[in-house]
């Protein structure tokens, strides 16, 4: 293949892991007394 | 010493590659470089003697790709045009044969790490991976497409539009290929 008239020199670096957050502690319901119905 | 802009991410462009009936790719071209999945590295296969690719005797201070040679992973940054004159270069076949057993070339998109040398048209470079094929629509599937989606685990394509609008360099990437 011809890639034509070289025009620049460049080092490609990967791109970094994007952080992930640390997920939130679930909110528990509290447990609740039966109620009579 | 390398005068090499950094660039964060990866550039991508257009080539063929030579599929055999097992599924392998491989660099149509010049020594017939087998692509494994994920990163290749390049070699500098300069000159033919007999049967053998050789490197450039031009000293490769930094490896492939050097200026002063031809080595590296090629890719184009657009769609090569499709020529029937009989001087085409052999990349001008048609990317509506991709997939042909008769030539048994696959055409599709490549991305490039490390070391790159941009060109007016192109990239040369040091690394580089497989990420999208296109296997025609009007080429019918056989055996070696099922071998290559599951030898790379990369997707291939039916329709040339889809592939570039989904894997083909952006507008940034083919920026790189202005004079800086």
């Amino acid at each position: 293949m011809n890639i034509g008239e070289i025009v620049r020199e460049i080092e490609v670096l990967p791109a970094a892991e994007p952080a992930v957050p640390e997920p939130e502690p679930a909110h528990e319901e509290p447990a609740r007394e039966p109620q009579p119905t | 010493m390398s005068q090499a802009e950094l660039v964060v991410g990866s550039v991508r462009g257009f080539r063929w590659w030579k599929v055999d009936r097992e599924g392998w790719l491989s660099s149509p071209w010049r020594g017939r470089q087998r692509w494994l999945p994920g990163t290749n590295r390049a070699r500098c296969l300069f000159r033919k003697r007999i049967t053998k690719w050789r490197g450039s005797k031009k000293p490769h201070p930094l490896g492939p790709p050097e200026r002063e040679c031809d080595c590296g992973f090629y890719a184009l940054h657009e769609v090569p045009p499709t020529r029937t004159h009989p001087a085409r270069f052999g990349w001008e076949i048609g990317v509506e044969s991709s997939g042909d057993y008769r030539h048994g070339l696959v055409f599709g998109v490549a991305s490039a790490d490390g070391r790159v040398l941009v060109g007016t048209d192109g990239w040369r470079a040091e690394t580089a991976r497989p990420l999208a094929l296109l296997w025609d629509a009007a080429i019918e599937l056989d055996g070696r497409a099922a071998l290559t989606t599951h030898r790379y685990a990369i997707p291939t394509y039916r329709n040339l539009s889809a592939l570039v609008q989904e894997w083909g360099p952006d507008e940034v990437e083919r920026g790189l290929a202005e004079a800086a």
